[in-house]
């Protein structure tokens, strides 16, 4: 199995149990869709485990062209060996501390590096093939550069082309009473953008006297 | 055009009240039917209005008013010499 050590095939293979090799499986994540023959070239992940370094890396092989698509190494935080360490007076409350550190944070730092790993592939995307409908915009690009070139600035004359056939359905999104004496109420959406332009430009031109209701 | 918007005292008359900051404007009332632009846009807003409450006739519609409101401004401190 890929979680499993192929020597002792005890320990999963995040962990270091002290072997080195190297194996090859074929692509079972599901970035790599059957379907799209450029990805069934590309093989098969590879998984390299070092003995020296106690690092562990991951990578992908193209076994068409024999060459390695790309690798991503992960260092190892800690890799104490209780057994191949001289115990001295002076060391060992330090390794004590190190023996409760390291017992817990590779545990933690190796899943995670894969959670990163994976993050990382999904959001670098270096294939193009993980695109979810919330980021796939929904105009072209093209026309999204084009649209605010097409605006046009609002006018008495614009606004009443459109209103020559009938009056426009009313939508308002909500009403809120402000107070009952005097009985003021906000109408979010009563005018739209456009009207309320083009009143704002009459109220500036309007010779019509002040007078309070 | 805007003009510095007034209160009704309680005898009816309209006064002007320095607390009141806002600018406000009376648009025309459109004819109808109409024959500008801008007539059209106002009667299709008043139709809205008189529709939204209850269909009441359009004659008892006021006219449209438009209000401008200010920020209030921070007042430089003057400071006195002792």
């Amino acid at each position: 199995m890929i979680g499993q050590c192929r020597i002792c095939s005890s320990r999963p293979l995040i962990w270091n149990c002290g072997h080195a090799w190297r194996t090859r499986r074929p692509v079972l994540v599901p970035f790599f869709p059957a379907r799209l023959g450029l990805f069934r070239s590309l093989g098969e992940v590879e998984f390299t485990r070092s003995l020296t370094s106690a690092d562990f890396s991951l990578g992908c092989y193209n076994s068409e062209q024999h060459r390695t698509i790309f690798r991503i190494s992960i260092k190892m935080l800690t890799q104490t060996k209780v057994g191949t360490k001289v115990s001295t007076p002076e060391n060992i409350t330090a390794q004590t501390m190190d023996n409760k550190t390291s017992s817990r944070w590779p545990s933690f730092a190796n899943p995670l590096a894969l959670l990163g790993l994976l993050v990382a592939v999904a959001v670098l995307n270096p294939w193009g093939i993980i695109l979810p409908s919330s980021i796939r915009p929904e105009t072209p690009l093209e026309t999204a550069q084009h649209e605010p070139m097409a605006k046009q600035p609002v006018t008495a004359s614009n606004l009443a082309d459109k209103y020559r056939d009938s009056c426009p359905d009313h939508q308002f999104n909500s009403i809120r009473l402000l107070s009952r004496s005097p009985e003021i109420m906000i109408i979010d959406g009563f005018l739209t953008e456009e009207e309320a332009q083009v009143l704002i430009h009459m109220a500036y031109l309007s010779t019509s006297l002040n007078s309070p209701g | 055009m805007y003009q510095d918007s007034a209160v009704v005292g309680d005898d009816d008359i309209t006064v002007s009240k320095e607390y009141r900051s806002s600018r406000s404007a009376y648009l025309d009332i459109p004819a109808h039917p109409p024959k500008t632009d801008e007539d059209l846009i106002l009667s299709c807003i008043e139709q809205r209005a008189a529709r939204f409450q209850g269909h009441i006739p359009r004659e008892n519609l006021e006219n449209l008013q438009v209000v401008r409101y200010f920020l209030p401004l921070l007042l430089p401190v003057s400071f006195k010499k002792i």
